[in-house]
């Protein structure tokens, strides 16, 4: 992203233009760490008055978008004081794999089989796209985001690091799920009962 | 060859195959990675069969009804129509609060 157009979002004042350029991107950052839609919009509104109320702290040194998610991660850190409830589980690498892929040995626990149809002829079947798109709903919210975001073409892959909030490797292990799970559901769901 | 590559291109098991094999629609994989691939996957049916349907699930994803593309179960997240409107005029609110 162009640092001149960041910083006219930033220096015009209008923080309409702040919701539109960020507001997405705030939501994904908290909703991964609140896991709900409701608390995650409230602090995201918040961030937005705490923001707008402070503006002349923001510093032109640091981007305009990061300054927002350090007011939104002390928000978050707000809500889990208060309410006494856990953050999610932060995921690295180790605490996302599990055993129900591979087996203790690395083997595949259900192996890929060969899908015959090709993707036209797929593309066309009204019933393949509902079965798709329940596999993704099924799919831990974290892993669907990070594969659609890729696949969708909606962000690059240091932009997905960044609005999560991790590292390329744990985006890697992400994607490298998402693919798995979404392709086993596939095949389980469709491929195996044509 | 490194006696640390040598170990990763003969000993690769399926689990690090298919995170190489999803690695590699996201980035160049190095010559190690590719050679240890390309080992394992002449032995090994199923991780071949992985990444043709790893490329298959990418094209038809590249099919993807509008429609389908467009409803809440598989769009990405977005603050709702709603709470934007409604961020943006306590926005303007506290604007006009400040100006009079």
């Amino acid at each position: 992203m162009a640092v001149d157009a960041e910083q006219n979002v930033s220096q015009g004042n209008d923080p309409a233009r702040w919701v539109d350029r960020y507001g997405d991107v705030m939501l994904s950052f908290a909703l991964a760490r609140t896991g709900r839609q409701d608390v995650a919009e409230d602090l995201v509104q918040e961030t937005f008055l705490a923001a707008w109320r402070a503006r002349d702290t923001y510093e032109k040194r640091s981007k305009f978008g990061t300054w927002l998610l350090g007011i939104l991660r002390r928000k978050i850190a707000d809500y889990f004081r208060a309410s006494g409830r856990e953050p999610a589980r932060r995921s690295g690498a180790a605490a996302e794999s599990d055993q129900s892929l591979f087996d203790g040995r690395g083997k595949w626990v259900e192996a890929p089989a060969g899908w015959q149809r090709t993707p036209d002829e797929l593309a066309e079947n009204a019933e393949f796209w509902t079965i798709f798109a329940n596999c993704l709903s099924d799919m831990p919210v974290h892993l669907a985001q990070a594969f659609q975001l890729r696949e969708f073409g909606l962000a690059t892959m240091n932009q997905i690091c960044q609005t999560a909030g991790i590292t390329p490797k744990n985006l890697s292990v992400r994607l490298h799920r998402a693919r798995l799970l979404l392709r086993q559901c596939l095949e389980r769901k469709w491929f195996r009962n044509e | 060859m490194q006696l640390k590559n040598l170990k990763l291109v003969f000993s690769l098991r399926c689990e690090e195959a298919s995170q190489l094999i999803s690695d590699s629609l996201d980035r160049d994989l190095t010559a190690v990675e590719r050679w240890a691939l390309r080992v394992h996957t002449l032995a090994c049916r199923p991780c071949r069969r992985l990444l043709r349907q790893l490329q298959t699930m990418r094209e038809l994803v590249s099919k993807i009804p509008d429609a389908l593309r467009d409803t809440s179960r598989i769009s990405v997240t977005r603050l709702s129509a709603e709470r934007r409107r409604r961020i943006k005029q306590l926005l303007r609110e506290a604007q006009q609060q400040e100006s009079s």
